[in-house]
């Protein structure tokens, strides 16, 4: 029984560890179509299913609901024993016609399973790692790991037909690592699929490409705190605070005079946001400073940001 | 002990550095990471621990400059530089000028 990890078995974790975000998030969406269609066959053998007659690769997750969404209809149109009969180019026509047909309608998820880079990568590192200490041998793990491996990030698998999508072309993250870019796009796929994230919350596509149009309003309305966060951070504190009507806690000047206000704006189901409007004495620009919501006074304020209690906060010169 | 504030940096005078801090190349005491801006020191040494705690020493009077701030004179001495934080209800992170 393993009791302890040698320095090297432990010097591997982080190694696994970026090996699979790398493979997962890296930007490289190549697949081997060969290796897919068989980790397909063994999953559906796995689950004591026979082997759909349809493995469709796709190149984002909308393109699998999309497909997993016109599917159903194309059967009813061709018959359940038509499929096999019906060659490619006629698919591919009906492909075309029913996708015009739906391509406006609603999409709905089908939450079946999830198989590939998207749901698996995390615990594969972790088994990966045993398997590379030598404590894990097994072959139908090894089988499955050659699937995800292929390229899939996601598959969504029917009675005959499963539906693969490959991993994103482009993925940007924060220091913490969580899915961020406020100028664009923070995924993007094959097929031209994007997403949009800010510090990991997911925002709509026009809050990052126009965040001019954002507005108090619409932030405060915001329900999920997280998401309202990172609405104010796009937007930029400063125009929020001014359009959201706060409550002014206290003004004073600084040593050299210059205004100050601490300002509060009550959050649904969050702290409420205090901040501190300050000006510099030598740009005469405004800044806006969160602080922890307990502040009462400017002078508190302040002095917090620089990691002091007001009482000792004594700049000799500001400038 | 005195205290300066230099836009978003903080310095305050010390008695001593401590024995962790180990020297460091440069004067700048912070860069602006959006505006490439620096407060920058005119002369000294600095000293720099492993968690990023930064401390100079002027062994004559110098001077603290930065493209937008005014000039403020530092007498010999030790010192400590503290940058500004703000609040986020998940992390404590600097602030970026």
């Amino acid at each position: 029984m393993l009791e302890k990890l040698t320095p090297e078995q432990v010097a591997l974790i982080p190694v696994m560890r970026e090996r699979w975000i790398t493979r997962a998030l890296g930007g490289d969406n190549s697949f081997d179509k060969d290796r897919i269609h068989k980790g397909i066959d063994f999953v559906y053998a796995l689950s004591g299913l026979k082997e759909p007659q349809f493995k469709i690769i796709v190149q984002s997750p909308w393109a699998i609901q999309y497909a997993a969404n016109i599917l159903p209809i194309i059967f009813k149109a061709f018959g359940e024993k038509s499929g096999d009969q019906v060659g490619a180019q006629v698919r591919a026509q009906v492909w075309a016609q029913v996708g015009a047909q739906v391509g406006d309608q609603k999409l709905k998820w089908f939450n079946y399973d999830y198989n590939g880079y998207g749901a698996d990568a995390g615990w594969i590192s972790f088994y990966e790692f045993f398997k590379q200490i030598r404590i894990l041998k097994n072959e139908k793990f090894d089988k499955y790991v050659d699937f995800v491996s292929a390229g899939a990030w996601d598959c969504v698998s029917f009675q005959d037909v499963a539906i693969v999508c490959t991993r994103p072309t482009k993925v940007i993250r924060d220091a913490r690592g969580f899915l961020h870019n406020t100028k664009g796009a923070a995924v993007e796929w094959g097929d031209g699929y994007k997403n949009y994230f800010c510090h990991g919350a997911r925002l709509e596509a026009w809050m990052i490409e126009a965040p001019e149009k954002i507005t108090a309003e619409l932030a405060l309305k915001e329900a999920n705190s997280e998401v309202r966060r990172a609405i104010i951070e796009i937007m930029g504190l400063d125009k929020f605070l001014h359009q959201a009507n706060p409550k002014i806690l206290d003004k004073d000047k600084d040593a050299v005079g210059m205004p100050r206000q601490l300002m509060q704006i009550d959050l649904k189901e969050d702290e409420p946001l205090v901040a501190v409007e300050v000006n510099c004495p030598s740009t005469n620009h405004k800044y806006f400073l969160r602080v922890p919501p307990k502040i009462k006074t400017c002078s508190e304020a302040v002095a917090w940001t620089f990691g002091y209690e007001a009482k000792d906060y004594l700049p000799l010169v500001e400038a | 002990m005195k205290q300066y504030r230099h836009g978003d940096v903080f310095v305050k005078e010390i008695d001593e550095i401590t024995q962790d801090a180990k020297p460091r190349e440069g004067l700048v005491l912070a860069y602006g990471e959006v505006t490439g801006h620096k407060h920058q020191l005119d002369a000294g040494e600095m000293f720099e621990t492993k968690d990023g705690k930064l401390y100079f020493r002027l062994n004559k009077k110098g001077k603290l400059r930065h493209e937008e701030h005014l000039t403020i004179t530092l007498p010999k001495g030790n010192y400590e530089v503290i940058r500004q934080r703000e609040y986020t209800p998940k992390a404590i992170r600097r602030v970026a000028d």
